[in-house]
This record gives C-alpha cells, sequence and structure tokens, in this order.
C-alpha cells in the first residue's frame, strides 16, 4: 500500500456491513463535532455489485476470487474519486469498509495472504485502521445483500452447486480479523469511536484510547 | 516404503484428466494482425476434423461485460480500474467457460487471452508484476501464437477499415485528441510489451504481413505439433481452486 497524502485515512473494517457503516456515521459526527472536516467513502461507490446483483440469477455463477476482484476494482475507484482528493484538500476521510475487510474475506475463503496483499497494493497506507469487534454469540451474513460487502458475497456465493457455507467462513473471517488486528492494532466497540476520533485529532487523545482499553481489558 | 509425497484426490484428479482434456491455444497480437480471421479458419478446419471446438472471446463474460461496456461509452475508468475490471471478467470466463469446455475435453481457441491483458495494461504503466499477480492463478495455454506487426502496419489497417475506439486507442494515457494519432502512440509501446512477453514467455510467432492462407497453413501445422502443458506442471492451482468450487466437475472427475 502507498504512503498517505496531506490528510489523514482512517479505515473501518468489519463482518457485517450494517456495523461498518453506523460505525463510519459515528465517527464521522464525532470528528465533525469536533470541527474537522471530513468526509467519507463507502462500499460500492462505483455500483460494480449493485450491477452484479441487479443481473439475471443464472448468469451470477462467481467464485469468491472474483469478488475480491471486483472489490478491488470498486476500491480502485473509491481511491481514485473519493479517498485521494479530499486526502489532497487535507481532510479526515473515514473509509468504510476498506483493505482488511477483503482481506480477511478473502483468507476466510481459501485465497493466499500474498496475492490478497499484492491486489490491493495500489490502496493508499491508512493511518489508522479499526476494527469492529464482533459480539461473542454467533452470528452470521443475513440475507441482504445491499448491506455490506460480506452480506452481498453471501448471497451471490449461496446458489453455487455446493453451496456456501455461511456461518463457518463468517466465522473463519472473525477470526482473521481478530489476527488483523494485531498488525493495525484497536479493536472497538462502536461506542470507542469517540476516542478514535480524539486520537485522529489530539496526541493526547491517543493515551486516552489506550487507558481506556487497558481498563476495559481489566 | 516410497518416499514420494501422497498426492490429493484433486492432484490426482487433475492428473488423470490431463490426457483426455482439451487444448487452449491462444491468439495474441496487435489490433489488425489478423488473429480473429485465422481463429475462425482454425476452428472451421479442426471442426471439419471432428474436433469439438469453442472460440472464447476477450472481455465477453455476460455478467462482466455489460458492466465494462457501460463504464467505457462515459470514460470513466482508470487504468487500474480497467485492468482490474478486464481481470474480473477473464476470472469468470476462466471459471465458467473455458476450465468447463477444456475438461470436457473440447479444444479452446482464446481470441486475445491473458497477454492481451498484460501489453496493453503495461502500456498504460502498471507493473507486470502486479498485473501478473492480479491474474493469478494462471491457466497457462498450450500454445501461444503472436502475430507480429510493425506499429505502422496495424495503425494502417485500422485506419483503413475504422477510427479506433478511446480506450482502444490509449487516449485516455496518451492525453491526444485525435484516436488516429493517440492509436499510433500507444500502438508502438503495446507492440513493445508484447516483444518483452513474447520473449519471457516465449510465444509461437506468426508473421502477420504474410497472405492469409500461408498463415493458416502455418497455424494448422503448429497446432498439430503442439503438445499439452501438463496442467500438474503448469496450472495445478487455477484447475484445483475451480474443481473445488465447481461440484458438478469434481463428481464427473472422481468417477474417472
Amino acid at each position: 500500500m502507498s504512503e498517505p497524502l496531506g490528510g489523514r485515512l482512517v479505515a473501518i473494517d468489519g463482518a457485517h456491513g450494517g456495523d461498518v457503516s453506523d460505525a463510519a456515521t459515528a465517527l464521522r459526527e464525532a470528528l465533525i463535532h469536533r470541527q474537522a472536516t471530513t468526509g467519507t467513502s463507502h462500499w460500492d461507490a462505483s455500483g460494480l455489485f449493485g450491477d452484479i446483483l441487479a443481473a439475471p440469477a443464472h448468469q451470477r455463477d462467481l467464485s469468491p476470487r472474483t469478488l475480491v476482484l471486483l472489490y478491488a476494482a470498486d476500491l480502485a475507484f473509491r481511491v481514485r474519486w473519493e479517498i485521494v482528493p479530499a486526502l489532497h484538500r487535507s481532510m479526515i476521510v473515514v473509509a468504510a469498509p476498506y483493505v482488511t475487510t477483503a482481506i480477511t474475506f478473502g483468507l476466510a475463503t481459501g485465497l493466499s495472504i500474498e496475492w490478497l496483499r499484492t491486489v490491493f497494493r495500489f490502496a493508499p497506507l491508512p493511518t489508522r485502521t479499526v476494527i469492529l469487534r464482533e459480539p461473542k454469540k454467533a452470528r452470521s451474513w443475513k440475507r441482504k445483500p445491499k448491506r455490506g460487502f460480506g452480506e452481498c458475497c453471501a448471497t451471490l456465493l449461496e446458489p453455487t452447486p455446493q453451496g456456501f457455507p455461511r456461518k463457518k467462513t463468517w466465522a473463519a473471517m472473525v477470526n482473521a480479523l481478530s489476527a488483523a488486528d494485531g498488525e493495525h492494532g484497536g479493536q472497538f466497540r462502536t461506542r470507542d469511536l469517540r476516542l478514535v476520533a480524539q486520537e485522529i485529532l489530539t496526541p493526547r487523545g491517543r493515551q486516552a484510547v489506550q487507558t481506556s482499553k487497558r481498563q476495559r481489558s481489566r | 516404503m516410497s518416499l514420494k509425497p501422497k498426492r490429493s484426490i484433486i492432484e490426482q484428479m487433475i492428473a488423470r484428466r490431463d490426457k483426455s482434456r482439451g487444448l487452449l491455444i491462444a491468439f495474441e497480437g496487435p489490433e489488425g494482425s489478423g488473429k480473429t480471421t485465422q481463429r475462425k479458419l482454425l476452428k472451421t478446419w479442426l471442426a471439419s476434423r471432428d474436433q469439438s471446438v469453442v472460440s472464447a472471446r476477450w472481455a465477453s463474460s455476460p455478467l462482466v461485460r455489460p458492466l465494462i461496456r457501460v463504464r467505457k461509452k462515459i470514460r470513466a475508468l482508470s487504468p487500474l480500474e480497467y485492468s482490474l475490471l478486464h481481470a474480473v471478467d477473464f476470472r469468470h470466463r476462466i471459471e465458467t467457460e473455458i476450465l468447463p469446455a477444456l475438461w470436457a475435453g473440447q479444444t479452446v481457441l482464446a481470441d486475445r487471452y491473458l497477454f492481451a491483458a498484460l501489453a496493453r495494461d503495461a502500456a498504460r504503466g502498471l507493473e507486470l508484476d502486479w498485473l501478473l499477480q492480479s491474474y493469478a492463478p494462471l491457466l497457462w495455454p498450450d500454445l501461444v501464437l503472436y502475430f507480429t506487426m510493425p506499429p505502422q502496419v496495424s495503425s494502417r489497417r485500422v485506419a483503413a477499415t475504422r477510427q479506433p475506439r478511446f480506450y482502444e486507442s490509449g487516449q485516455d494515457v496518451t492525453g491526444i485528441d485525435d484516436p488516429l494519432i493517440s492509436y499510433r502512440q500507444f500502438i508502438d509501446r503495446v507492440i513493445g510489451e508484447y516483444e518483452n512477453l513474447s520473449a519471457i514467455f516465449k510465444f509461437v510467432t506468426v508473421n502477420a504481413e504474410e497472405a492469409v492462407y500461408r498463415q493458416h497453413q502455418q497455424v494448422r501445422t503448429l497446432v498439430e505439433q503442439a503438445r499439452k502443458r501438463p496442467w500438474t506442471d503448469y496450472s495445478a492451482e487455477a484447475v484445483s481452486e475451480w474443481l473445488r468450487r465447481d461440484f458438478t466437475a469434481y463428481r464427473e472427475g472422481a468417477r474417472v
């Protein structure tokens, strides 16, 4: 991934599209509350997945690898039209979801980490990656394909000849997200996003976040 | 006791199918080099010899093609998006058209394959290493026929029949308003990249300036002499990924 430009890029990643969108809205509001100039970049800004979902069902025979490539094409669009222009204007850009969501989905479906990392090499490196925590109770993706990347993939992969192991893949993605947590630092609940906003805007904020995390872990 | 590692069921299936599978032949070269003409002539000839043949045209996936076409029309694609969308189309065709046909024993004639994308996208300034990775895992063709011609001849032949389209003429990267002038500049880069690829991947070259009949004679001879590149050595990852997904082929293969 390339280095960020003038502004700051905050990536929000998670298994559920709804959670990711909610977190992006919460973070954006927290940043606006602190008078920061922000922009957001959401999944499927290019409309590629929407177009795929509108195609006749018998044509939608896609593999996880094809879906990851499609995500990369959508992200390339978002980087060009939403993320990079906002970073050039020194804005704080909330990208929800970003690279980690696609990489962990790819890992959960058996794609290699080397391939996934290479494909997403074009994306600017985020200043901060927030990985949303999943509740302990086992969940899975609902059949609401327009809600997010995971939901869309689960819907598109379901009619394949061998079906799609929804719960198993979801659990594998959650595990991969937890592992990714170690690389980027910081797994958050939605309510912690106010602290993230603080951290992004002030150097003192970082300490506040770390203290809060420590307290919680006790 | 044998020291040979035990092969998985999928590896065994791939090795067994290699004998009966079809041949994958790629037709590569710049615009106006006569690839399509030669592909059609070869198809007719092979069909006359009772061979089951299918053609695979570039960017023709019924699912992805409309997406690309709409975005091309409004000139909305950057070189990166252009490349990634074609990678989506290519992967979709590999999994739904090319591999099922090869598995069923049909010969596949690909009118432009992976190398067209590599040459064109590299000419647009993308890294060859990244491009190869984005198209991985690769399904290697058994024979790559590269129709060579100088850039001037390609420009002349294209100009004689039609005006090149926006992306075809590389106007998105040259910034030149005149499609023909842009095409002349762009095709020079594309052919340069093709020449590099030809040296790396050892294409079989056909002189596209020769008479159509002579080229066809050469193509026939080359196809008759062509040997399969063993899937187990070259394309195992691509085939096994498809087999794991496509239960029908898996089941049929298990019966073999």
